[in-house]
């Protein structure tokens, strides 16, 4: 009589495995689908936010006439430049935190926190001495982090300032 | 002489094989589901980004900027007068050219201030889904030109 033969171990093997990956595969998709979806939320405040970091920076140069190479913290009602060298774009520092407030715009959070939007403008190149004048460049970073935890995402635009009579 | 494989053996494999359809599709079905209500708020951040591009542009050039609640007066560059107000959470312009459509998505907070040191002009758009399930903010400022 012949007897009958059930899988082979590595018969087995090979197809679980397939299947864990199969199973893996989908999970990680989804996953990423996820994590790439909050920051896609955030992609245009974030460069609005940097755009308007160089405004409000333009129109302290145009009121004061006067910047000095220096990082600053910055929000719409700021009037006048206030450094914080504490902010980066790989380490957060709340005090460049952003946070919606009671009338619905971004500005500098009121309580230290975990919040999704990091903003601080640095000026360069302000040599006062030099002949010609130098021109004062100002690049504005908007840092988004997910309050979750994981990678950062950085935005940054850069421009020259020029004096608006 | 080989066996086929008895109906037992059919069904036992059908049965697993169901198991694990079933386990799979249950992310593969939530990736269709973010994929849906991601291509909404899409279309609603492009065209809030539109809408915002089109008035920072024209406030950039313009004079006499007032503000009154969530409505925003000025002179454009031709010497029009122009206005920018939420009717209907709608953003509309010169009360009547709709620049958002409420069956699309609605606006649900439209403000602007100034900082009368600085002379910047700051608008602020809030938006949200039709199922609520997204929302966003934009922000910018303007130092107008002429102002």
């Amino acid at each position: 009589m012949k007897t009958k033969k059930g899988a082979t171990l590595v018969g087995s093997l090979l197809a679980i495995t397939i299947l864990a990956t199969t199973l893996v595969a989908v999970l990680e998709l989804q996953t990423s689908i996820i994590r790439s979806k909050f920051f896609l939320q955030y992609d245009n405040t974030a460069n609005l936010l940097v755009a308007e970091g160089l405004e409000i920076v333009r129109a302290i140069y145009a009121k004061d006439g006067t910047v000095a190479n220096e990082k600053y913290q910055v929000d719409y009602i700021t009037n006048t430049l206030n450094n914080v060298s504490t902010c980066t774009d790989t380490s957060i520092d709340n005090s460049c935190d952003l946070d919606i407030n009671s009338t619905g715009a971004y500005v500098l959070s009121a309580t230290a926190g975990n919040r999704i939007f990091h903003r601080f403008v640095e000026i360069t190149n302000v040599n006062t001495t030099a002949i010609p004048p130098s021109i004062p460049t100002v690049t504005s970073t908007v840092v988004v982090r997910n309050p979750k935890g994981g990678n950062l995402r950085v935005y940054q635009a850069t421009i020259e300032l020029y004096k608006i009579n | 002489m080989k066996r086929g494989f008895t109906l037992v053996e059919l069904i036992v494999v059908i049965g697993i094989l169901s198991i694990i359809m079933l386990i799979i599709s249950q992310p593969v079905a939530s990736v269709i589901k973010y994929q849906r209500e991601s291509q909404t708020a899409d279309n609603m951040r492009d065209n809030l980004q539109f809408v915002i591009n089109k008035m920072e542009k024209e406030l950039k050039t313009s004079s006499n900027v007032s503000i009154n609640g969530s409505t925003l007066s000025f002179t454009d560059q031709n010497g029009s007068p122009v206005t920018y107000s939420l009717n209907n959470n709608e953003i509309v312009r010169n009360t009547s050219t709709k620049l958002t459509e409420n069956t699309i998505f609605r606006v649900v907070d439209l403000r602007f201030w100034k900082n009368n040191t600085t002379n910047l002009t700051t608008m602020s758009i809030t938006a949200q889904s039709l199922d609520n399930k997204d929302s966003v903010t934009m922000q910018i400022s303007v130092l107008p030109l002429n102002d």
